[in-house]
């Protein structure tokens, strides 16, 4: 008898331990589930509302309450488009800005411990030739050094390639594209590509193996017998890091997800940056080209389309995923 | 993150990813008593590898000075402060004694999911390599004399990559752009994928990736793949003038050998031991400690067995297997992975199983006449 009532115990303990475990993890995982939100605009335009903006990356700035809803950004349609070839172009003044929150990168691992920048100054605009935008953004002193334990600003816009793309660089078979520019390379397209001498200008190695001529021996004049490659493995495996004769400060990447976006060889787009009195000016241009996959996207549905951006600050050591974003933000290509 | 057994502290810790082991383990025995620190090795590697453009201060290969030279600046003492103490906790006696480590690996010390602890260093650190090189830890006054322990000391400890089993560098990259091969374990950074966030030289504990300034990705010791896939040892193993050292590979899919000379020495014999074993990353270069350093300094770095390795070391001469395994270093540029005891000698098998390598115990003696009667020259005594 005293037998029976023992695994009756048992069984009722044990039973009541799984129902508490149970409630427990059921209310951690609602607690900490983090929703990917998609937002689609509101077809007519008007301004979005972009829920859990802040609530998708706990501990961000106003966590707990949320930001007014950001207004669409308008590409406006104008005939003549400021000159790519000078961010400062006059001809932005008159062309509305959007000014857009950012926030620390907290989904992914490396993340963001410190917010730097508040926020982008974004600008859009197109006609039948080109897509333009210029993003803007306080930065109270350059960072363009390569070196170890040294970064450079960057900025980048993203735009889903899928619906329902994740902002968070887009997820499994949900591709985004990104358009990418650095410092470091707006520097190597402005004064010769960033050399030993560029970073130490009192160095001196006495010769590097298969260059051309006499010490300093550049990079970007030195090195064109494949044989002077041969310690140089990122620039033989064709590591877009290590270009000398880059073509623009910018790149196109794709990403399916964290830690997989890949360069795009032969993009279209182009990007020049300037930084003048604590602020980087930096204009994306794209020609509107329909065999292109994200224009012919632009085009189809031009009253829904989504972007996201994202800031890197060198001095605070940003790189990779330790960045300022936003979430996805409603673009409307105004015809 | 998974939980992955790691022998070298007795028990299982955190590790983002799961992984069998490498079919087997590419592994190396360093005898810190014979490093005269002549940096043969270092040049070695520098001439063969890192010559390029960019790689002015990159060591794949570096001999440091212990307890004040480092490479980069406090690669080691800045970690173990930020790690704090460490804690082993002694099972068993005699053969069957092992420790555990209680205290948080690198991989454990800031919670789940976060990436390794570690510290970037600065180029200020990288600018140095030989600071602090041959500097002994005090003065040497009047009257100082020998009495079986020296009263200052220093010791020289040759560093590569140590390829480890749970890698801090490949757990790192947010890009996976790290992978350890698993046909020998050897780590590599995936040249093209790479772009250049440096959370792998912030994570690897003792600093043996580096920044390429100028492809301005990160790069590191290759282990010399392409000569260990032909059965060819390191460059900086060959080239060890002082034949300080063995390379070879651990076995990973059963037992430890006792015909492996590095299963025999490491995981048998005990005598050589894992830099830093307590920051959890299951290094695969082994070390035989210094003998005349005190144990306190030696044990925060080889951990807990050196007393044990030192006692070893010099009872060698009356341990025939042993010794024999140990005269097999710097014998031959092939990678030996079986040995035997001969007789008065001690025999080599490389990765063909052929024969390579057969060494004395007792070098024979020749005594040569005064006058060479073949060429009609007199032989001088010039000692």
């Amino acid at each position: 008898m005293s037998e029976q009532n023992n695994s009756r115990m048992i069984v009722l303990f044990v039973g009541s331990l799984f129902v508490v475990a149970m409630t427990m993890i059921i209310v951690i995982f609602v607690a900490t589930r983090r929703p990917v939100v998609v937002v689609v605009p509101d077809p007519s335009g008007a301004s979005a509302a972009l829920p859990g903006q802040s609530a998708t990356a706990p501990g961000a700035v106003g966590a707990g309450e949320l930001p007014p809803p950001p207004p669409t950004v308008a590409v406006v349609r104008l005939d003549a488009l400021p000159a790519i070839e000078n961010p400062l172009d006059p001809a932005w003044e008159s062309i509305a800005t959007f000014e857009i929150p950012v926030e620390m990168q907290k989904t992914s691992e490396p993340t963001l411990d410190s917010l730097t920048v508040t926020h982008i100054n974004l600008q859009a605009v197109h006609n039948s030739e080109r897509f333009v935008w210029r993003l803007s953004w306080e930065q109270a002193e350059p960072s363009y050094r390569s070196n170890v334990a040294e970064f450079s600003d960057a900025v980048a816009i993203q735009f889903p390639l899928k619906d329902g793309a994740p902002f968070t660089m887009g997820g499994p078979d949900m591709p985004v594209a990104m358009m990418y520019w650095k410092a470091l390379w707006q520097k190597d397209i402005d004064e010769g590509f960033q050399d030993v001498t560029s970073v130490y200008p009192n160095s001196w190695y006495d010769f590097y193996w298969f260059a051309k001529g006499t010490g300093p021996q550049p990079v970007a004049t030195a090195f064109e017998d494949p044989a002077s490659h041969q310690f140089m493995s990122g620039m033989a495996a064709g590591n877009s890091m290590s270009n000398p004769h880059r073509a623009q400060p910018a790149q196109e990447l794709q990403a399916e997800g964290f830690g997989s976006s890949t360069d795009v060889p032969d993009s279209p787009v182009t990007a020049r940056g300037i930084w003048q009195d604590g602020r980087w000016y930096v204009v994306f241009e794209r020609p509107n080209d329909t065999v292109d996959p994200l224009i012919k996207r632009f085009m189809d549905n031009p009253e829904q389309q989504m972007l996201a951006l994202a800031v890197w600050d060198g001095a605070a050591q940003n790189r990779g995923g330790r960045k300022h974003i936003t979430n996805w933000i409603p673009m409307r290509i105004e015809k | 993150m998974v939980k992955r057994f790691n022998w070298q502290i007795g028990r299982e810790q955190d590790y983002p990813y799961d992984a069998p082991p490498p079919k087997r383990q590419v592994a190396y025995v360093f005898d810190t008593n014979k490093c005269i620190e002549c940096q043969t090795c270092t040049v070695a590697c520098k001439t063969s590898w890192t010559s390029g453009k960019g790689q002015e201060t990159i060591f794949w290969n570096n001999v440091e000075t212990k307890p004040y030279g480092s490479y980069p600046q406090a690669w080691d003492s800045k970690l173990m402060d930020k790690c704090g103490g460490c804690e082993w906790e002694k099972n068993g006696e005699g053969d069957n004694q092992l420790y555990q480590l209680n205290s948080p690996t690198i991989f454990e010390k800031d919670g789940p999911d976060k990436p390794p602890l570690g510290h970037l260093p600065t180029e200020r650190d990288y600018s140095s390599p030989n600071l602090g090189e041959d500097d002994i830890t005090g003065m040497v006054d009047q009257g100082h004399h020998f009495e079986g322990l020296h009263p200052v000391w220093m010791f020289y400890l040759a560093r590569i990559c140590n390829h480890c089993d749970h890698p801090a560098c490949l757990a790192a990259c947010p890009r996976k752009a790290i992978y350890k091969r698993p046909e020998d374990g050897i780590v590599l950074v995936d040249q093209k994928r790479c772009r250049g966030y440096q959370e792998c030289i912030k994570a690897c504990p003792y600093k043996k990736v580096f920044y390429n300034i100028i492809n301005r990705a990160s790069e590191k010791c290759i282990g010399c793949y392409p000569r260990v896939e032909q059965g060819n040892v390191a460059l900086c193993v060959e080239s060890c003038i002082g034949k300080i050292r063995l390379h070879g590979f651990l076995t990973t899919d059963g037992e430890p050998r006792a015909d492996n000379p590095l299963d025999y020495i490491v995981k048998i014999r005990k005598l050589a031991l894992p830099s830093y074993p307590q920051f959890g990353t299951g290094p695969n270069v082994f070390y035989i400690p210094p003998v005349h350093v005190p144990n306190e300094f030696l044990e925060q770095i080889f951990g807990p067995n050196v007393e044990d390795a030192k006692k070893l070391y010099k009872a060698l001469k009356d341990d025939r297997q042993l010794l024999g395994a140990m005269m097999l270093f710097g014998a031959s540029d092939r990678i030996l992975i079986r040995f035997e005891v001969q007789g008065d000698e001690a025999v080599g098998w490389d990765v063909d199983d052929k024969e390579v390598v057969r060494v004395p115990f007792t070098e024979p003696t020749y005594y040569r006449k005064h006058l060479d009667e073949k060429t009609g020259a007199y032989r001088q005594n010039t000692a």
